[in-house]
């Protein structure tokens, strides 16, 4: 292959995962590190620099979008920042003393259950609506979106904001390891734990990936890591294929996109936990 | 929140990222056209793809190879750009916060700023 043939092969893959990124909150990471390694035989390494820029071009090129057209929710994601920031500075200094084994394992069982937890929905009674804690009052969480598919403003009401905050250091702490946007893990928190709509918290979560990718990308950066040849036609495709999906995501139906969401996950943790287990 | 705030904040993510993919796209054909054998040379690509291969990794690096007309130090540089756009974004947020008088998200974001800087911080120390 030549490195121009190369080039356009990189960016062609990254265009599809852009795409599939920015509809499911995903960083488009989770797609192009196992394209470039199992198709294209690059680096691991240098892979996943390349990875971590495209996560900020994901979240950035569909941020811009889902600002304009407020579905993501940013005092949510000012707040949930503090814990994916922190987590990923916990994920960079873990990653040089855990088994990286271990922790493809450990993400690929926290994929299963977000895929099932999904896969079932939520179950809340009207009670449990109204029980909304101090914290999320303080912080006025309460927002309101327009559906194009269902023709009507939406307006929610978040809570659990404390445990919400708790899984997105968890969440930022797998970033920093894995050098993904790990966006996988911020859609179920905020869909399920702090109860938000589904499009919301795939806006809201592509808007908080690219803060998160950021500080990791200054590691992967510093230690040369990132190979612009890889990078730069990971960071045009993306982009491209970014700004293609979020102007889909406030047409396209939630049932179908919860369920092609939860297809996704699952493949993914089959695809981590075997990497896990056979290494 | 008011529709100033929303359009601030997507210009700005919209221009960093308009102003990193021009220079990386800038930076890309400069590179080809500066080495006219990785249209049709299959080892080249074993070379730029090597783990061991030295690419720029500090900023200075990155600036003196720009200033040389470096293809792969532009390509960089516009990588580094986008890299800096979600920074640019929370800097922001704390000046809109601020000018809103909404005291607590102000404190929030200005420690989602210091954590990020940090976080720089680690990453040159590793």
């Amino acid at each position: 292959m030549t490195p121009l043939l190369f080039v356009l092969t990189v960016g062609a893959i990254s265009l599809l995962a852009g795409f599939l990124g920015s509809l499911l909150g995903l960083g488009g990471g989770l797609i192009v590190i196992p394209a470039l390694t199992l198709l294209l035989h690059v680096d691991i390494r240098l892979a996943i620099g390349a990875s971590i820029v495209s996560v900020i071009a994901t979240s950035s090129g569909a941020a811009a979008a889902y600002v304009r057209d407020r579905l993501a929710n940013m005092r949510v994601a000012m707040f949930l920042e503090m814990g994916t920031t922190l987590g990923g500075i916990t994920g960079a200094y873990l990653a040089g003393i855990v088994h990286p084994r271990f922790l493809f394992v450990l993400f690929g069982l926290i994929l299963s259950y977000s895929a099932i937890a999904m896969l079932r929905g939520r179950r809340r009674s009207e009670e449990e609506e109204l029980r909304v804690g101090p914290w999320a009052r303080v912080l006025r969480l309460r927002s309101s979106y327009f559906d194009h598919a269902a023709g009507e403003e939406i307006i929610y009401q978040p809570v659990r904001a404390r445990i919400g905050l708790a899984l997105m250091y968890i969440a930022g702490t797998v970033s920093g390891l894995l050098g993904i946007g790990s966006g996988a893990l911020k859609v179920p928190a905020m869909d399920l734990a702090m109860e938000l709509p589904i499009k919301v918290s795939t806006a809201t979560s592509n808007f908080m990936i690219g803060v998160t990718a950021a500080a990791s990308a200054g590691v992967y950066f510093a230690r040369g890591q990132i190979d612009p040849f890889i990078a730069a036609p990971v960071a045009i495709g993306v982009l491209a294929g970014a700004f293609a999906g979020s102007h889909t995501l406030g047409r396209i139906d939630s049932r179908s996109m919860r369920m092609t969401f939860v297809v996704v996950l699952v493949l993914i943790a089959a695809q981590m936990l075997l990497k896990g287990v056979i290494g | 929140m008011k529709g100033w705030i929303d359009a601030a904040i997507a210009t700005l993510l919209r221009t960093g990222v308009l102003l990193s993919i021009a220079i990386i796209a800038a930076g890309m054909v400069i590179t080809f056209v500066h080495h006219p054998d990785y249209l049709s040379s299959r080892p080249a690509l074993g070379r730029l793809m090597s783990p061991g291969t030295h690419f720029p990794n500090t900023i200075a690096e990155v600036i003196a190879g720009v200033r040389r007309g470096s293809g792969q130090a532009i390509m960089t540089a516009g990588l580094l750009v986008l890299i800096a756009t979600p920074v640019a974004r929370v800097a922001l947020s704390i000046v809109i916060f601020a000018i809103e008088r909404d005291r607590l998200y102000a404190a929030i974001t200005t420690l989602v700023f210091v954590i990020l800087m940090i976080a720089f911080a680690v990453g040159r120390g590793t």
